[in-house]
């Protein structure tokens, strides 16, 4: 994330936005701990998570050898683990979307470390106004589709 | 159905850390990609 931030430039004014599932009340903590320039908000519920299939590790992939790398690094470099009454098993994602809306890419790491690097999400960045999928078999065949996800997640005006 | 590449982003708001919701639209009215960075606590 700091890697994101530090090359925010390079994202052509693309809106960047971390999503966490802390309360909302924890937050400016939260902000201040990433030490992030761009807007972190709160999906406390993780509807958005779920929405996009982004589940809870089970216990081998929390506790990956690359997740164990990056806890001894974070300590060699100086760092103290804190604990958290968080949710460590939940996973994240990074996600891309078109300006005009569409899903562009759907980065979903199989562990807690494998978090694409800048290069691969600039990679994924789809030019002004283009609509890029992934893969052809992602395209949207069903217009109803999308709508029938509105429904797990907030709607405006409700919170 | 998990929403996937090719789909639409679904209109929503999350509350901030200043307070203000934040919409999932507003990169569209501005014309610009959205990065959905999903944080997990080994960030």
């Amino acid at each position: 994330m700091l890697a994101v931030s530090e090359r925010h430039a390079e994202f052509a004014g693309a809106e960047i936005v971390v999503v966490t599932f802390t309360d909302p009340e924890r937050l400016g903590a939260y902000v201040e701990h990433l030490g992030v320039q761009f807007p972190v908000v709160s999906d406390v519920d993780r509807e958005l998570y779920r929405a996009l299939g982004i589940e809870r590790g089970g216990f081998r992939q929390v506790w990956s050898l690359g997740t164990l790398k990056k806890y001894a690094a974070l300590l060699l470099a100086g760092q103290r683990l804190q604990r958290t009454n968080e949710d460590i098993r939940q996973l994240g994602a990074d996600v891309i979307v078109s300006a005009d809306g569409t899903i562009a890419k759907v980065f979903q790491p199989a562990s807690p470390d494998a978090r694409p690097g800048v290069d691969e999400l600039l990679a994924a960045m789809p030019a002004s106004g283009e609509r890029r999928p992934d893969r052809e078999s992602d395209r949207l065949s069903d217009p109803g589709r999308s709508a029938a996800m509105l429904r797990p997640l907030r709607r405006r005006g409700t919170r | 159905m998990t929403l996937q590449a090719g789909d639409a982003l679904p209109l929503f708001e999350l509350p901030g850390a200043d307070g203000e919701q934040w919409g999932s639209d507003g990169h569209r009215k501005r014309n610009v990609a959205l990065v959905l960075i999903l944080h997990r606590h080994l960030a």
